[in-house]
């Protein structure tokens, strides 16, 4: 049996580890790092370090035991894009995807744009689910924005405002995506 | 030969238009027609709760005559609503053409108002369980005996209407229109309050998705069970800060209005064959739901087809589908594209990766 797993994608600071974390029977593996190890100008540009205080290079890991006793592994790619490499080794063969958006961060819309664009062929071929991440912080954009921006490129799926650290909020994105997967 | 006509439940300025028009076709008419207050032959406006109730009221000895402006009954004499001249005459000089026994010409006049009421819903008030609005059949499911025939679906053409007007809904629907801020109490229900300008409504109610049978009442009922009390928006506000109520947007009360009261029922006006598609993803964290809506959502968020395609894509029952759509369509989730334009995607999932999918949804679900 192949592997059957799940990838929870997105911008840095989303919350994907977090998400993992609160399905995942087992505390999530990751290779996190502190984010101030990294001084690289790129980083310092791309996160505010003031709020998340770690960042993922390479990726994080969370399992699920179903009741045949097969394991669902839960991914998350890390989120920045000059470990883009990852992205792609991670996303082979997986059912489906998760893509989180921090609505906090400088440019949401252009995030999701980007996550589109760059899984657009596993998305084709399978679903993806869309969960936009701290919008009680940053209410803009909305949701509306995002739908705009989605009919406007012709792609329809799933997108919630979500709390990461919500097991509710996550279970629910799983659920529209597996609803994605069987009926969209 | 003369003709009498007359009219049930159009508005003032449709009844005005139709006699003057009467007047203006006299001379293009095949027989003489005259509009009479009574009259056997009836134009119903099938738009108007009235005309409705006495459509569905089957009144004997009268010749019916759909008046709306799409043919949702499937009336086999229909005049399409707004009023004009052609279709008029060709309607009329069509009538004449039957047979005097097929248009009843020969039996007693009656009006409308001598016909017989129609049925009355039971009250809430006193019996909140047992009292709510009954489930009246708008699709039929036939269940032919062969292995073909099982899961197919029709209309039934005896179809009753979701009549939005009769139950809370119309009330908040009224006050939308109206913009005015007002609170909706029922017999051991948490009020609802709803404040237009803000498109927000207010509840003590702290989990929408897991409403009792007492706050569903609310929902469920008739317009005429429900107290509805105007109140000044500061009025509003001070209840909602005094009785520290939960903020909800304005769909979660219509898209519960409508779930708890459409009992598989087309809301009015809504053609049953029309092809629908839902604009984008409905917005479950604020709309309370089953699991088998997150299934139809994905379908129609990505498929473009009538009902009944639906419901036997998604294995799911006609009502069922049918609530769901009255819910998107209340709060302009939906999309309606001409016939030609269904459009299925082709989509075959393997068995075992259904099971999986299952499994996890399961697993977490549990």
């Amino acid at each position: 049996m192949s592997e059957i797993k799940l990838v929870f994608t997105g911008s840095a600071g989303a919350g994907k580890t977090t998400a993992i974390s609160t399905i995942s029977e087992i505390p999530v593996i990751n290779t996190d790092v502190r984010s101030n190890d990294f001084t690289t100008h790129l980083i310092r540009q791309s996160i505010d370090t003031s709020r998340k205080e770690t960042i993922t290079v390479a990726m994080d890991y969370g399992e699920l035991t179903l009741d045949d006793g097969q394991k669902l592994r839960i991914y998350g790619t890390p989120g920045q894009q000059r470990f883009d490499y990852m992205w792609k080794i991670l996303i082979k063969g997986a059912l489906g995807l998760i893509i989180l958006v921090d609505n906090a961060g400088d440019d949401p819309v252009g995030d999701l744009a980007r996550y589109l664009d760059n899984f657009r062929e596993f998305i084709k071929e399978t679903s993806a689910v869309v969960g936009i991440t701290r919008m009680d912080l940053s209410p803009e954009p909305n949701l509306e924005i995002y739908h705009e921006y989605m009919q406007s490129h012709g792609i329809r799926l799933p997108i919630y405002s979500v709390d990461a650290r919500s097991r509710d909020s996550v279970v629910m994105l799983i659920h529209a995506l597996v609803a994605m997967l069987e009926y969209g | 030969m003369d003709y009498q006509i007359t009219t049930r439940a159009l508005d003032k300025t449709n009844n005005v238009f139709f006699k003057s028009m009467l007047q203006l076709i006299q001379n293009q008419l095949t027989q003489k027609w005259s509009y009479e207050e009574s009259a056997h032959i009836i134009l119903v406006d099938l738009e108007q709760p009235d005309g409705i109730e006495f459509w569905i009221s089957k009144p004997r000895d009268v010749f019916l005559i759909a008046y709306a402006r799409q043919n949702f009954y499937h009336a086999e004499w229909f005049l399409q609503k707004p009023l004009r001249i052609q279709p008029l005459l060709q309607l009329l000089n069509s009538l004449a053409m039957l047979q005097p026994a097929q248009l009843l010409i020969n039996s007693p006049p009656i009006t409308a108002n001598q016909c017989p009421p129609p049925p009355k819903p039971s009250s809430v008030a006193s019996v909140p369980a047992a009292a709510l609005p009954s489930v009246p059949s708008l699709f039929s499911k036939a269940m032919s005996g062969t292995s073909e025939g099982k899961n197919k679906y029709c209309l039934d053409n005896k179809l009753e209407y979701f009549e939005p007007s009769i139950y809370l809904l119309g009330l908040l629907q009224e006050s939308l229109v109206a913009a005015r801020p007002r609170r909706f109490s029922c017999l051991g229900s948490a009020p609802l309050y709803i404040l237009p300008y803000e498109n927000r409504c207010f509840s003590a109610v702290t989990k929408m998705q897991q409403l009792d049978s007492l706050q569903e009442n609310l929902y469920s009922s008739y317009a005429k069970n429900i107290k509805v009390v105007n109140l000044t928006p500061e009025e509003l506000l001070a209840e909602v800060q005094k009785n520290a109520l939960r903020a909800y947007p304005m769909d979660t009360a219509l898209w519960l209005a409508t779930l708890r009261c459409s009992h598989g029922r087309l809301i009015l006006g809504q053609a049953p064959d029309s092809v629908i598609r839902l604009k984008y993803w409905p917005n479950f964290v604020v709309l309370p739901h089953d699991t088998v809506h997150v299934g139809l959502a994905a379908f129609m968020l990505k498929n473009t087809a009538n009902l009944i395609t639906i419901a036997q894509k998604t294995h799911t029952t006609l009502e069922t589908v049918v609530d769901f759509f009255n819910s998107c369509k209340m709060i302009e989730l939906t999309i309606e594209e001409p016939a030609s334009e269904s459009r299925l995607v082709d989509k075959k999932i393997a068995e075992p990766k259904r099971r999986t999918l299952k499994d996890i949804l399961n697993r977490l679900l549990r």
